[in-house]
């Protein structure tokens, strides 16, 4: 069947078996790999994308579910003017240590701070409770994640939307 | 200290790549034509294989082969091996029995491969694998370890009579059965280190592929020490010969221990390349990684420990079974041996010590190294026991601890070890003050006006790192040699490449490694690339476990930097037209002593490659040294870590309020870095502690072999965790480092078990102390009061 | 994942007739209970009748002074929307008390009650389930039986619902309103809406083949103090040893129903005549005639101090 959606702010499409999840869609038919298969059944959250503004687990989701609606992955996070400040605030805190989780880890978080920009530490350990993270402990996420907030917060203008300056991106 | 040399909190250079989600893991790997492979597991703990019904599967859309134990037999493939030779204490070596990557007549763990099926989609195989049937005779089966020697017990191996892999010890059994002859008092426990499934959050994966023109193999692996993996496949399994074999580990996605070992998959990947013609694909699903990966620890251990009159120790008795599973994993005879009795002197001065260790098959997964190996398991011995005695003998547990330190170094323990420096009152004295371990008394009756049970434990734990010297463990009965090696490529344009044989799968050797670079030679940290994880591209090396590629790894690259230096003199020299014992390097730059003339690292590497300046006969050119760095010494990381819990009676829950941990690493290359690896290691430990029960049903089957069952550790569960350093460089090493990757696995267990013992005022609950197993220990103690 | 057809058709009617049409069909929602399930093949739909696009997804107020639920509400929609938060505060912190952000964003509320047990040997296909293949056995009476229910359970089958938020809504009383292909409408009250297993486990609810849930409906608030508590192994992402499900007036009376202790949310009217007295008496009547295995026996004297302290929580 054919599935199209939108990508990072491009359209995508493919001719895909329904079987097809949107974690294998976006892996192998889209070749965008930041979306991990940890678990594959939507407890490690490793394979987080952002669906139409919510954070979900591409690997319990028909691709032909998300047909003609807008999928954000790690790969479209960053915008020409740089890296979103999530992911800026992980390199310079060294947030990560692998790396495998960390695309999931950053989308939960993106998608926690663009419905409550003044989250708690509580409310960030609760966004992240669909995340597991084998080798840091959680603690400079957590903390990354409240500094970007604080961040954010000071700044008049929020920062766009990243899909939205991924189209002038693509252009 | 420059801003990207030693001791700086440098950001990682790996990091642009994983937080724009452009890692390469196994799994990211598309080669053109792959097909995919699926194994059919074994569902029984112990059976025979009567028949296997595949021909339908055969025909099913998509599939290429079907390969059976019999067809591995026949290719003459050579069995999996342990690579530690343990002799029992009659002197008979360890029993292995053959482990070959497909059984032909037997299975003996839920999880074991047994069929192969490889097809033009995952989805295919998977679907073929589920159609293929198998008759098995179903055998007893035996999964506790402290079962496994029993006479009526089944069987698992016939080399193996009891099951008994080795009974083994370590130390003086007169001297000290003398030592609690004469004792004031003695403490004893019984104690269960549970056994722990690893799970790296990336599961394991190979893609292999052959190339029959030059009959050359690659592989593609979730692998921690690419070529150790080489080695084994070739000069044991004999896939191909080592050198027409490429072994890439590329970005690892955590390994813990488990992508240390050669498993039947990636072996069975590259048979079935080979078979089929074809780049085979494997991508282990999480489910089978419960039954596949080598789970950790599962010690059985009564340990008694005796004081004199004074609080002195002056004895320690242990005697532990350790179940090693279904097979030998690649290390696992190590573990619970050279590993494990060699610290169970811990941060004390003790006597006498004796140490038996009976290493049982069982009818489950394999058991191998997992977060500090052996180590874990000692400290939770030995502080365990001095929790306990300080309660029995109503001293302060602190106080007790530091009347035993060892105090004057080198110290010569009686379990092999030779700690070569540590101030262990300083972590101490610093973790009591920043736990405020004086305010605890307060908050406990604070939390009992709240209706909650407050307690804290201690744990000063020892661990030995950078496993060496070779000449040492080859004595003990290692298969290799466990030095590192390097190479340091200065480019024309005064780049630098670093090849290392560590390996980094969430180290980040790729920074740390680089900032040496940069604080010996004064460049920026930008011009050095770590090259790591490629054996056509890196010389032989030993990978990274074991917290060792900083002690060892980073000493290789530091010895070749010398050598790199020595040469850059000789073309400095030639290009001031000075006499190189004139020459001096600093800062990037070569002067001529009492001179103004300069000249800066990048031109003498441009002149060391155009060789303009010197004759043939005079130097040669080119600016490339490697070095292979083989240990003095073990290294010997210490601290105190301190843990604080409260326990809801209601519902059993227990909540680290407070974890301060303090560890002395000897010198810090970067503190980020370093206080990432305490953090995790940590989460890792208390996880252990509170949650991470892997459960054997009485049949063999693997009750917790999903993440609903299995409880990981995750965001919500820990408070913020206080995390600092002592400092006494290591002797034993040119940079004076310790390592650091595995202290918070082996210090919090104790921690957290002698908080929570403290609180519910019994010593008798085992790991994990789940709100269940609490739970229960209350009832219990409310029942007995009720009687009472 | 066994192949298998898809369609999304736009109206109710159409989408009950498709999977009535076909003995293999069945509806997909949001999809993180039944695609984990299609992924082990314990479920091996053929045909999947997606629901998204039957605007089944608002929550309105209805004449009485209630709430209908669109049955493909999220349950991150249904917890966050303010009248839920007000007026039915035990409905969303059973909400909020269950899996992850990433889950509840795509997990509806018809799907939410309609999830399968979590019992592992559900899940293991390599062992006998009389609900994953009726007549095989039931490995889990005598095997591990912790997680398993204490009360409700047969020969035939001990597992538990796994829902928390089932669990309020049998607190609230609330109404399950469903079509069929020839159009009929039709209320099932919440507590015949789950069936108990008898002889027949693999048959979980009142609803027909082909009977889509268009809604849950709530009847006018209740007032009084909302408590919903959990006691899991640890603090997020676990399903229920215990939980308590509260609504307590400030007389002391009020309604109480239980998670994790039976095939279905477990309350029994009469037992909350018991409120004034205490939790040991509310526990003793919810919870008589339980037949708890040594492995779970846990869980009566958990469930008394669980109300114990919703109780007390409500009085704070």
């Amino acid at each position: 069947m054919n599935v199209t959606l939108t990508v990072n702010g491009e359209t995508r499409s493919a001719e895909v078996p329904p079987e097809t999840t949107l974690l294998v869609f976006l892996r192998e038919y889209l070749n965008l790999t930041g979306a991990k298969t940890g678990c594959d059944i939507g407890d490690c959250g490793a394979c987080t994308v952002i669906l139409d503004g919510k954070a979900v687990n591409a690997c319990l989701m028909l691709a032909a579910q998300a047909d003609g609606r807008d999928v954000i992955t790690i790969e479209g996070l960053a915008t020409r003017e740089g890296l979103h400040p999530l992911q800026k605030v992980f390199e310079e805190t060294g947030a990560l240590q692998c790396g495998f989780c960390g695309p999931g880890v950053i989308l939960s978080a993106k998608a926690l701070l663009d419905e409550n920009p003044a989250p708690s530490k509580q409310e960030i350990r609760n966004a992240l409770a669909g995340n597991l993270c084998r080798c840091t402990g959680y603690v400079k996420m957590i903390d990354g994640i409240q500094e970007v907030a604080e961040t954010m917060r000071s700044v008049p203008t929020p920062a766009l939307p990243a899909a939205s300056k991924g189209e002038q991106k693509h252009g | 200290m420059s801003a990207t040399g030693i001791g700086a909190s440098v950001r990682r250079k790996e990091d642009f790549r994983f937080v724009t989600g452009r890692g390469q893991y196994t799994a990211d790997i598309a080669r053109p034509g792959q097909a995919h492979l699926y194994f059919v597991r074994s569902t029984h703990a112990h059976a025979k294989i009567l028949r296997i019904h595949a021909g339908h599967a055969s025909r099913m859309p998509g599939v290429i082969a079907v390969l059976t134990g019999e067809d591995f037999a026949a290719g003459k493939l050579g069995s999996l091996v342990c690579g530690w030779l343990i002799h029992s204490k009659d002197g008979t070596p360890m029993k292995m029995a053959p482990h070959p990557a497909l059984p032909v007549d037997r299975v003996r763990h839920v999880g074991e491969p047994v069929v192969a099926v490889i097809a033009e989609r995952a989805d295919q195989a998977r679907d073929a694998a589920e159609a293929i049937s198998i008759d098995y005779e179903e055998l007893p089966s035996v999964v506790d370890p402290a079962k496994a020697q029993a006479p009526d017990a089944p069987q698992i191996h016939e080399v193996a009579p009891n099951n008994t892999i080795y009974q083994w010890q370590l130390g003086d059994p007169a001297a000290t059965e003398a030592a609690f002859a004469r004792a004031a008092s003695v403490t004893a426990i019984d104690l269960v280190n549970n056994r722990l499934i690893p799970n790296a959050m990336e599961t394991r994966a190979a893609v292999a592929e052959y190339e029959p023109g030059t009959e050359q193999f690659t592989l593609w692996n979730t692998s921690q020490n690419p070529h150790v993996a080489r080695l084994v496949l070739s000069a044991f399994v004999g896939i191909a010969p080592e050198h027409r074999l490429r072994v890439i580990a590329p970005d690892v996605g955590g390994g813990f221990g488990s992508k240390i070992f050669i498993y039947p998959e990636e072996l069975v990947a590259l048979w079935a390349a080979k078979t089929v013609r074809r780049p085979v694909k494997w991508t282990s699903e999480r489910s089978e990684a419960f039954v596949a990966d080598a789970h950790g620890r599962d010690h059985v251990t009564r340990a008694e420990l005796a004081f004199d009159a004074e609080g002195k120790i002056l004895g320690l008795k242990v005697k532990t079974i350790a179940n090693l599973g279904a097979f030998m994993s690649t290390f696992s005879s190590s573990v619970p041996t050279y590993l494990y009795a060699t610290l169970l002197s811990g941060q004390y001065d003790i006597p006498a010590i004796f140490c038996e260790v009976d290493a049982v098959y069982t009818n489950t997964v394999p058991v191998d190294a997992y977060r500090g190996a052996g180590r874990p398991e000692a400290t939770f011995v030995v502080e365990r026991l001095m929790e306990v005695s300080a309660r029995r003998l109503g001293v302060d547990p602190a106080e007790l601890r530091r009347k035993n330190f060892v105090k004057n170094f080198p110290h010569q323990t009686p379990v092999i070890m030779n700690y070569d420096a540590g101030d262990y009152a300083a972590s101490l004295d610093k973790a009591l003050a920043l736990a405020d371990y004086a305010g605890f008394p307060q908050r406990k009756r604070e939390a009992a006006g709240r209706g909650k049970l407050r307690g804290i434990g201690l744990s000063a734990y020892i661990e030995a790192c950078g496993i060496a010297p070779s000449q040492a463990v080859g004595s003990l009965g290692a298969g290799v040699g466990l030095w590192e090696s390097a190479e340091v490529r200065v480019n024309p344009t005064g780049t630098v490449e670093v090849l290392t044989g560590s390996h980094s799968h969430g180290q980040g050797h790729e920074t740390t490694f680089a900032q040496l670079v940069s604080h010996r030679l004064g460049i920026p940290i930008d011009n050095i690339a770590v090259v790591h994880g490629d054996t056509d591209k890196v010389q032989f090396g030993m990978g990274t476990y074991g917290s060792r590629s900083g002690a060892v790894g980073m000493s290789a690259i530091s010895k070749a930097l010398d050598k790199v230096e020595t040469k850059a003199k000789k073309v400095a020299a030639h290009l001031m037209e000075a006499s190189e014992a004139d020459i001096v390097f600093e800062d990037g730059k070569f002067t001529v002593a009492g001179t103004d003339k300069a000249v800066t690292f990048g031109e003498v590497a441009l002149n060391a490659y155009i060789a303009h300046k010197f004759s043939g006969a005079e130097l040669e050119p080119g600016l490339k040294e490697g070095a292979f760095y083989d240990p003095v010494n073990f290294t010997f990381p210490a601290g105190c870590h301190v843990c604080e819990v409260e326990i809801d009676p209601e519902t059993g829950r227990t909540d680290v309020v407070n974890f301060t941990a303090v560890d002395d690493f000897g010198n810090v290359i970067n503190p980020m870095i370093v206080e990432g690896q305490v953090h995790g290691g940590i989460v890792q430990g208390i996880g252990q502690a509170l949650m991470e029960a892997c459960v054997y049903d009485e049949s063999g089957q693997l009750v917790t072999g999903s993440y609903n069952d299995y409880r990981m550790p995750r965001a919500g569960d820990f408070p913020p965790l206080v995390v600092d350093t002592t400092v006494t460089p290591c002797p034993s090493n040119p940079l004076g480092i310790k390592g650091c990757g595995e202290a918070g696995a082996i210090a919090a267990p104790a921690a957290v078990m002698n908080a929570v013992t403290d609180a519910l005022g019994t010593e008798d609950i085992a790991m994990p102390a789940t709100p269940l197993a609490v739970w229960t220990v209350l009832q219990r103690q409310a029942h007995r009061e009720a009687a009472e | 994942m066994k192949p298998f057809t898809y369609e999304r058709p736009t109206t109710p009617a159409a989408a009950a007739a498709a999977v009535t049409r076909r003995p293999d069909a069945k509806f997909i929602a949001g999809g993180t209970n039944l695609l984990d399930l299609m992924k082990l093949q314990i479920e091996t739909p053929g045909h999947l009748v997606d629901v998204q696009d039957l605007r089944l997804d608002t929550i309105e107020a209805t004449d009485d002074g209630g709430l209908r639920i669109g049955a493909r509400v999220t349950n991150t929609a249904l917890a966050s929307d303010p009248r839920v938060r007000r007026d039915y505060g035990v409905l969303a912190r059973a909400i909020l008390a269950g899996a992850s952000g990433q889950l509840r964003n795509k997990a509806t509320t018809a799907g939410n009650l309609l999830q399968r047990t979590r019992c592992p040997y559900f899940y293991d296909t390599y062992q006998p389930c009389n609900k994953r293949q009726p007549g095989s056995g039931c490995a889990a009476i005598g095997g591990y039986g912790r997680p398993l229910a204490v009360i409700g359970g047969s020969d035939a089958c001990i597992a538990t619902h796994p829902s928390d938020m089932a669990v309020a809504l049998r607190l609230l009383d609330a109404r399950v309103e469903t079509v069929t292909a020839d159009g009929t409408t039709r209320a099932i009250p919440i507590a015949d809406f789950h069936r108990l297993p008898g002889d027949t486990p693999h048959v979980e609810t009142a609803l027909a083949r082909g009977e889509l849930i268009t809604a849950v409906t709530l009847p006018k608030p209740l007032g009084g103090t909302h408590v919903y508590r959990k006691v899991r192994d640890r603090a997020s992402y676990a399903f229920a040893l215990v939980s308590v499900a509260a609504v307590i007036r400030p007389d002391g009376t009020g309604r109480v129903a239980l998670g994790g202790v039976a095939p279905k949310p477990w309350r029994a009217e009469a037992a909350e005549a018991e409120l004034p007295s205490g939790a040991k008496a509310v526990a003793d009547a919810l919870l008589a005639g339980a037949r708890p295995t040594a492995d779970n026996a846990f869980k009566l004297p958990l469930v008394e101090r669980t109300i114990a302290a919703a109780i007390s929580d409500a009085r704070e």
